[in-house]
């Protein structure tokens, strides 16, 4: 190939070349504050109304806010209640939400103790975990190392988990990493990091530099759990006990498990590529007899599922323009899908 | 009617009076071309740009998407080995077409979309692992022919300061952009997009500086030399006993380095610093490595290149020392940390680019500067990996000794060989 020959045309005489910039800086700050302003007008005027699709009923009381037959989530119906833990009964769950006080991120509930991760957007951003009674008294608190992602409670409400994504490096030169932590509600203290529990694979020690570990689930007698732990690009779901601080890898290729309340079924996300696109399925396998389902639902699930009774899976699935509704899908694989609370994220079904 | 000849003004500075010369305050602002402080002004926007998005992109992503970020960092392995690939190629088309000026600003060009695209792409898991790809290929491209223009616009003799001009520029960015994220996220909480826009005007700004002030250099050296393509040529440096010296020396320092993230997590193990921090040590760090930068590369050009790169290198064992020993501990600990690091970088990142530049041929300085980053950016990401092996294994505090002993072993291997080589050379030249 033969280098080109250098266009004939004369450049700009400097003073007009900085002239072109001075200018160009000016229209960009000029358009990036308009917008800036023009955003917060918007914010503002939506933070005046609650949204009217959505109907608001007043608190009672506060102490039958998590009651048995309830679905708690995070209200997203734009206004001031946006961001807000808030209810809705299971046998009405599009009607009338009851708003708490408590503002989160990702909430869950278990044993009458309300667990809220959160953000705190202040000049550095800050994160933590706060855990509630019924009646929204503040029990305990706790720092957390990045971006909240997945909470879960066991059923009687004594241990709490958290996943949050970690990045110290800017995200062109390196991936994220996740950190899942225990907690004793009771005591208000921390359990540990899975990272150091003792991982089986094969009969054998498994230990990678690599390990990421998230989406804890807990069974009915608050110590057994499931997460995922992932390394070299592969997630492998493990079983284990909390009070042993230990696990083992039974099964590949299962993400963000959720274990059914009978404790029979774990449904779970399953990446699919399907014409060179990326997708999450959603899968349900039963833990005695390995048979296995694909939920009916073909857009890409990212969420940990929430069992809303033996054989229904609940979901978020967000919606173009940044908001997000739960879904309600057979586990099975039988039926389709159907909105089942708009405005709504981070479902969580009261049981007790 | 008064006016300012801006050309003048401007064109003094290339044929000027040269570093020694200068005198009283001008002493203070060192002499390099128009070219350098205009990418200077591209990398310090552009940085501006890219760390304002980088500093919030897991909030944006995790919190306000829902998503979880593995849905494309699974996507985005696939693509590490690509972006080396297209630095090579972006230096080596440099040459091939002494276009260094269009080539860069390809580049920028492509990462400045890729800002607007990152909003446009929503939740969209597929879009925006590819908008992360897009940009990493603009970064790619950029860097070997804006390091060959740098060098081709600078006397040899001049190299290390104006390289310290140019990265201690691209820090001041590094160390803003976060600042400005979080200020806006301040005042309108949740408005992500606002941060984007922006972050993308920024990134335009950064693009008209290229494009509007940095000449184009091929058509000022008349008809180039017929450019030997790109395998010709990278054999042709790998011949050469300087470059390999260079390049050898380059791979072996980078072996024993350990990467921020690690600093920074060991520190934390130490102090009761929380990780929420993490950012604000890396914006300290870059305010250290934008201060020092200009200052060490002065240094390097008076006094010798090789004395200053082992200095940074012997700063930054001073660090591993620091972080090894339990004696140290709180606020001095961050303090000891967050300096050293900032000076290693202001000591090393343009001193050795700049001791590169300095041996490679007009028509072969994109390709070798290219080879040479792609080549330790391989050697830091290989000891990266090694330490996470070596901290899960046996510890933290052993991870940092076995590196220490490592960089003193290469360091008293490798120092006097350059020292004796640049004495040498600058003999040479003097003759």
């Amino acid at each position: 190939m033969e280098a080109k020959p250098p266009p004939p045309n004369k450049p700009l005489p400097i003073a007009a070349r900085l002239g072109i910039f001075a200018v160009l800086t000016g229209a960009i700050v000029a358009a990036v504050a308009a917008y800036a302003i023009h955003r917060r007008h918007v914010a503002e005027t939506a933070a005046e109304h609650d949204a009217v699709a959505v109907a608001i009923a007043p608190m009672s009381s506060s102490s039958d806010f998590v009651t048995a037959g309830r679905i708690l989530f995070r209200n997203t119906a734009r206004g001031p209640s946006y961001g807000h833990v808030a209810a809705v009964s299971s046998s009405a769950p599009g009607g009338e939400r009851t708003i708490s006080p408590l503002v989160g991120d990702r909430i869950y509930s278990g044993g009458h103790a309300i667990f809220v991760l959160r953000a705190h957007r202040r000049a550095l951003t800050t994160y933590e975990a706060d855990c509630f009674n019924a009646d929204f008294s503040p029990r305990s608190s706790f720092q957390l190392p990045g971006a909240p992602s997945r909470t879960r409670v066991s059923p009687d409400g004594s241990l709490a988990v958290s996943t949050v994504f970690v990045t110290g490096d800017s995200y062109n030169s390196g991936g994220f990493s996740t950190r899942t932590t225990v907690y004793d509600l009771r005591a208000g203290k921390v359990v540990g990091d899975l990272e150091d529990f003792a991982i089986e694979k094969d009969g054998q020690a498994f230990r990678k530099t690599d390990f990421n570990f998230w989406g804890v689930t807990f069974g009915a007698g608050n110590d057994r759990f499931f997460a995922t732990v992932a390394s070299g690009g592969t997630p492998y779901l493990i079983e284990g006990s909390i009070a042993h601080r230990q696990a083992r890898v039974i099964k590949n290729i299962v993400e963000c498990p959720s274990l059914s309340p009978d404790g029979n079924r774990v449904a779970f996300k399953f990446r699919v590529i399907e014409n060179g696109r990326f997708r999450w399925s959603l899968h349900a396998f039963d833990l005695k007899g390995g048979r296995e389902t694909i939920v009916n639902e073909l857009r890409t699930v990212d969420d940990q599922v929430e069992w809303l009774d033996e054989s229904t899976l609940l979901y978020a699935l967000p919606r173009v323009g940044g908001d997000s509704d739960i879904w309600a899908a057979p586990a099975d694989g039988t039926g389709k899908p159907r909105l089942l609370i708009p405005d709504a994220s981070s479902p969580c079904v009261v049981r007790s | 009617m008064y006016s300012i000849d801006w050309d003048k003004v401007f064109a003094r500075r290339s044929n000027g009076p040269s570093e020694s010369e200068r005198t009283g305050w001008r002493a203070l602002v060192p002499a390099v071309s128009r070219t350098v402080w205009a990418l200077g002004v591209t990398s310090m926007l552009t940085d501006i740009s890219s760390e304002m998005v980088a500093s919030i992109l897991p909030m944006y992503l995790v919190i306000e998407l829902g998503m979880t970020p593995f849905a494309f960092g699974f996507i985005d392995g696939i693509y590490q080995g690509a972006a080396a690939l297209v630095r090579v190629i972006g230096g080596a088309l440099g040459d091939r077409w002494n276009r260094h000026k269009e080539v860069a600003a390809a580049g920028y060009g492509l990462s400045a979309a890729c800002r607007i695209l990152l909003l446009l792409a929503g939740g969209a898991v597929n879009a925006i692992g590819g908008v992360v790809a897009l940009d990493r290929i603009g970064k790619g491209i950029r860097t070997a022919p804006r390091d060959a223009m740098i060098t081709q616009s600078t006397p040899k003799a001049a190299l290390a300061t104006a390289f310290g001009v140019h990265r201690g520029m691209d820090a001041a960015g590094a160390m803003l952009g976060p600042l400005v994220a979080f200020a806006l996220l301040a005042g309108l909480p949740n408005a992500f997009d606002v941060v984007f826009v922006a972050s993308f005007g920024a990134a335009i700004l950064g693009v008209a500086a290229i494009v509007l002030f940095v000449p184009a250099l091929g058509d000022k050296s008349g008809p180039a030399r017929r450019p030997p393509g790109f395998f010709p040529s990278a054999s042709g440096l790998l011949r050469d006993p300087g470059f390999r010296r260079l390049l050898v020396a380059g791979v072996l320092l980078s072996l024993a380095t350990i990467s921020d993230s690690f600093l920074f997590l060991a520190l934390q193990k130490r102090s009761a610093l929380g990780t929420a921090a993490f950012p604000l040590l890396y914006v300290a760090t870059s305010l250290v490595t934008s201060l020092f930068a200009v200052p060490c590369g002065r240094l390097a050009d008076r006094i010798g290149r090789t004395p200053v790169l082992i200095a940074g290198y012997a700063i930054l064992a001073g660090l591993y020392v620091a972080l090894w020993a339990t004696g140290l501990g709180g606020w001095l600990l961050l303090a000891g940390v967050v300096g050293l690091l900032g000076l290693y970088y202001a000591a090393t990142d343009g001193v050795l680019t700049a001791m590169v530049a300095a041996g490679l041929p007009r028509e072969s300085t994109g390709s070798g500067l290219a080879i040479f980053a792609t080549a330790t950016n391989v050697a830091r990401l290989l000891a990266s990996i090694a330490f996470g092996y070596l901290w899960m294994e046996e510890g933290n505090r052993p991870a940092i000794l076995i590196y220490l002993s490592a960089l003193a072993v290469v360091l008293i291997a490798v120092g006097p060989v350059l020292m004796r080589k640049e004495h040498g050379s600058q003999t040479a030249a003097a003759q």
